[in-house]
């Protein structure tokens, strides 16, 4: 057995709460799902298979407010885009051969985040160790924590408990921190006015898409840095 | 959902997603910066303006006042540092009250 040094329990300390929390976004992301319309198959494959939060919320909202599921797709890949640099940090620490195409399946910002904490942090091996222990758990979490919430929805009236305004504040959580940045900051405000104000003019779920036109200007004016 | 549709949009989204995943594990390090740096705050973007629809709007008619509240409450506390998982039960927690109080 490994020597567990006291920074390695508070890393999987942290580990557990990152699992309960990702649990009851998990119910609520069912709970959605149900609204939306899709089946608990439907429900359990997407979250066993896409596994990421943020974009099958983005995924199932969009075809639950009456979008088209190709602009659902697009938005939940984009969302998704972030993995290729996570990616690239995972690649610094999972072993060679069948393990690589499994790994990949547990990239995200919760994985990447826990590998790089710890004592052993510059060590390869116990960063994949912590990398797919916790990439496992959450899975499990995950999954599971969608079922119930599609049971739960069926049963319970999830409005009258407020669940719809859990998933605004579970997406702004996820960006919260870039958003303490000035310049990110006024881009995402500029963002929330276009997105509001065309949303009654255009296709649904399309408004989202409408607002990557705030970056335009600061593309040109910057130079693209 | 519809089968078909569903597994045409989802299987798209789950493909795509795996290899962007897996084409980082392998090539990652080769990636240009400029390129890491635009998909980042495209990122931001489209998650701040889904989370914004998400709160006004139900489809495409304007919600009622008490999520636009509730997530408000929300969005400060994650501000003022309140860890996510309570922040997210107060907003559900003040959309319920208000709902409870008969607000829309």
């Amino acid at each position: 057995m490994v020597n567990m040094t006291s920074s390695d329990r508070t890393a999987w300390r942290s580990g557990a709460v990152i699992c309960l929390t990702l649990l009851a976004v998990a119910v609520s992301y069912g709970s959605l799902s149900h609204q939306a319309g899709l089946h608990l198959w439907q429900t359990a494959l997407l979250a066993a298979l896409a596994y990421g939060g943020a974009a099958e919320i983005l995924f199932v909202g969009t075809v639950g407010a009456g979008g088209s599921p190709v602009a659902a797709a697009l938005g939940g890949v984009l969302v998704n885009s972030r993995n290729l640099a996570y990616g690239a940090a995972v690649g610094t620490f999972v072993p060679r051969g069948w393990r690589r195409f499994f790994g990949a399946h547990l990239v995200n910002d919760e994985t990447v985040a826990f590998a790089r904490s710890g004592t052993d942090g510059a060590d390869g091996a116990g960063r994949w160790r912590r990398f797919s222990v916790l990439g496992v758990a959450m899975l499990f979490c995950w999954v599971s924590g969608a079922v119930a919430g599609q049971l739960i929805a069926g049963s319970v009236d999830t409005a009258a408990f407020g669940v719809d305004a859990a998933f605004p504040v579970i997406l702004a959580a996820m960006v919260l921190e870039d958003l303490r940045r000035r310049p990110v900051l006024l881009t995402a405000l500029a963002a929330v006015v276009v997105a509001v104000v065309v949303t009654p003019f255009v296709p649904s779920g399309l408004a989202a898409v409408c607002a990557l036109v705030v970056l335009l200007p600061w593309a040109l004016s910057r130079g693209g840095r | 959902m519809d089968t078909g549709v569903f597994l045409a949009a989802a299987g798209g989204l789950v493909v795509a997603t795996y290899l962007l995943r897996l084409a980082g594990v392998f090539w990652g390090s080769r990636l240009d910066s400029r390129l890491r740096f635009w998909l980042d705050r495209a990122t931001v973007v489209i998650l701040v303006a889904v989370a914004a629809t998400q709160t006004v709007f139900d489809g495409q008619d304007i919600a009622g006042a008490s999520r636009i509240l509730g997530v408000t409450v929300g969005v400060l506390a994650l501000w003022w540092k309140v860890p996510m998982l309570a922040a997210v039960l107060l907003a559900m927690l003040v959309t319920a009250l208000l709902r409870l109080a008969g607000m829309p």
